[in-house]
């Protein structure tokens, strides 16, 4: 494994010295962050319009004084490096074998889109990592329910990073239909499942807001705000 | 589906529809055929939905995991079929396959564009070039204003464009519309990989000098150049050219303290920040409840740090603390900037010695053409039988999304 994590990294060097191009996206963060970080600009509303979380990270280190665009590709670069270690214990967790878990290790430690989003700055790479970790505590809550309650705060990061996290709600209600119909788990272990996942979610996006007070001073944006920009994005493609 | 296949990889997308098929196919266990259908509807959102390729991001994942399992699974299924030729090989195959997919990778990452920074290489060339500048601007007819912008220094204007079908009229109707305020103008644009960029370029009468050229991606089919426009001296006007205007904070840079009309508010108007000193809204005209209104300092200016912004899809009025007197006749001139279609009134408020509202009168209709910067002069002139009164100068904004700037009030006689 340790192998296939300088491997990731080496891969990811790679590409970070071969394209050191900032993406259009990386602009508008890094914009984004300086303002509500309170370091310099116009506190505009206009300017806020996604998920807050990585926009957060970016204000810490513009508020620490150091390189934003540096440090942020390193936190990308470290969640990507991270990514193939996360496969390699879901793929464990799913009972394949140990070569097996060690080829998915290497084939995301080589994806291309995978190790391309972790040298730009972008918030794909973190939003991947903490999917990854989300559903490697779903597949350990096979051996306790409370690793639910893990997952959740781990897709509360995630819907902190992209809007589209939200369908695992809709999918975690599914799962629970599906288990109760086909009598794959009762149907208290299942709402407990769902009660836990649901709490975990509420918990992560809580302490995301605490972590942008401190980050994001100038941000005034409520919680609420947020679930209804994230439900107008949504409810389009369910109607 | 191409966004899809494009972030996913078509060989691991194909590995991993496989490894879905398969297990499928192969399981009869429900916990893994609950698993499988999941990822199959979230797979089949995404190609459906379309949308950007980043959607589709959290994919990659699962389909790693079941194009590994398929790795397994195909020489297994192959074996069970056809258990005299592929027994032997199981192991074989399974690590042929491993193979191809970890290559067909390592071959994707090592495809770079080894041109990948002509942004930078650009940028550097339009900050060196712009040193010898007051008051540069880039207008770009292509996606890369925003970056341009953040590594050259130099603002950067995103103009509308249709691909890489820009008309010589739309270039030129562009120049025009940003010469004020600037001496000197970049234009960068796409060309075909193919054609040669001239050094020197005609845009109507303006000539133009190539700053730079570089390729965009290996296959050389695209190549971004940047050529420089000074603006003849005379048709930059200096930034403050309106200093001798007689309305205080012409210019809109003297942002006033947090102005909150709960009456405003009530109608929907929305303040984006404190508004100019010397300016004042009228709540007794326009400002229709319900309405979509903003009214603020903008820092996408025309000139100096802010411009004032007027958006609305009703009426709204903004006119100056100060009063004038009527017994003169006046100049005004303004530099706007809109939405093409948007229309604005230049009116005034005529009011008794004792400072009773008299009346009010419509000066000018507009509507805005083009998305640039333009001037607008008008001259304000009075009847004998209104000498008696004062007058404000009011702004109204019937519909759109306008921004106003050095707004100049002289008397008569200083040439316009």
């Amino acid at each position: 494994m340790a192998g296939i994590t300088v491997l990731a990294l080496g891969v990811r060097l790679f590409l970070w010295e071969m394209e050191p191009v900032i993406s259009r996206d990386g602009v508008y963060y890094l914009e984004t962050a300086r303002r509500f970080s309170g370091v310099s600009g116009e506190v505009i509303p206009e300017y806020f319009f996604s998920p807050p979380l990585w926009i957060g990270i970016l204000g810490v280190f513009f508020r620490l004084g150091w390189d934003t665009e540096f440090w942020g590709m390193g936190v990308n670069l470290f969640a990507g490096v991270l990514l193939p270690l996360v496969v390699c214990c879901g793929m464990l967790e799913l009972k394949q074998s140990r070569m097996a878990a060690l080829a998915a290790a290497a084939l995301v430690a080589v994806h291309p889109s995978a190790a391309a989003l972790s040298v730009v700055l972008q918030r794909e790479s973190l939003y991947l990592l903490c999917c990854a970790v989300m559903a490697v505590m779903a597949l350990r809550a096979a051996h306790s329910v409370w690793w639910w309650g893990v997952a959740g705060v781990m897709a509360g990061f995630a819907a902190m990073l992209r809007f589209e996290t939200m369908e695992f709600v809709l999918l975690a209600g599914c799962g629970f239909l599906y288990c109760v119909a086909f009598r794959i788990t009762g149907w208290r272990r299942s709402l407990a499942a769902l009660g836990l996942y649901g709490l975990g979610m509420c918990l992560g996006g809580l302490l995301v807001f605490i972590f942008l007070s401190f980050s994001l001073p100038y941000l005034d944006i409520s919680p609420m705000k947020y679930f209804e920009n994230a439900l107008g994005k949504v409810l389009p493609y369910i109607s | 589906m191409t966004p899809f296949l494009k972030i996913c990889f078509e060989a691991l997308f194909a590995g991993g529809c496989i490894g879905l098929a398969l297990i499928l196919f192969r399981s009869r266990d429900r916990k893994i055929w609950g698993v499988a259908i999941a990822i199959l509807l979230m797979m089949l959102g995404r190609i459906w939905f379309g949308g950007s390729s980043r959607y589709s991001i959290v994919m990659i994942l699962p389909l790693i995991c079941l194009a590994v399992m398929g790795c397994r699974l195909v020489p297994e299924t192959l074996a069970d079929l056809f258990p005299t030729v592929f027994r032997r090989y199981r192991v074989a195959i399974c690590r042929f396959l491993f193979l191809a997919l970890f290559f067909a990778c390592i071959g994707k990452v090592l495809h770079v564009n080894r041109y990948a920074d002509f942004l930078i290489r650009a940028s550097q060339a339009v900050r060196e070039d712009a040193v010898a500048y007051r008051a540069p601007l880039m207008l770009n007819f292509n996606s890369d204003a925003s970056r341009l912008e953040y590594y050259s220094g130099v603002p950067a204007i995103a103009c509308d464009y249709r691909g890489e079908e820009v008309t010589m009229w739309e270039l030129e109707d562009r120049l025009e519309s940003w010469s004020y305020f600037h001496d000197v103008l970049y234009l960068s644009r796409n060309i075909s990989g193919r054609e040669i960029p001239p050094e020197t370029w005609k845009i109507g009468d303006r000539e133009l000098t190539k700053v730079f050229s570089g390729y965009r991606n290996n296959r050389r089919s695209r190549q971004i150049v940047v050529y420089r426009y000074p603006v003849p001296s005379g048709q930059a006007v200096d930034r403050n050219n309106a200093a001798d205007s007689l309305i205080p904070n012409y210019g809109f840079e003297e942002k006033g303290s947090s102005f909150l009309d709960e009456e405003l508010v009530r109608r929907g108007l929305i303040l984006r920040q404190a508004l100019p000193v010397g300016w004042l809204p009228n709540p007794g005209q326009g400002y229709r409840a319900g309405g979509k209104m903003e009214l603020g300092l903008d820092e996408n200016a025309i000139a100096g740090k802010y411009s004032l912004r007027m958006k609305s899809d009703t009426p709204m009025t903004l006119m100056t603390d100060r009063m004038f007197s009527c017994q003169e006749n006046y100049a005004l001139q303004l530099l706007y900037r809109g939405e093409p279609g948007s229309r604005f009134h230049i009116m005034v408020y005529l009011y008794q010695a004792n400072g009773t509202f008299e009346r009010y009168r419509t000066e000018s209709v507009f509507t805005v053409q083009g998305d640039g910067v333009a001037p607008f002069q008008m001259r304000l002139t009075f009847p004998p039988e209104e000498y008696q009164f004062q007058f404000r100068v009011v702004l109204t904004l019937q519909e759109g999304d306008v921004s106003f700037d050095q707004i100049r009030l002289t008397p008569w006689s200083v040439e316009l």
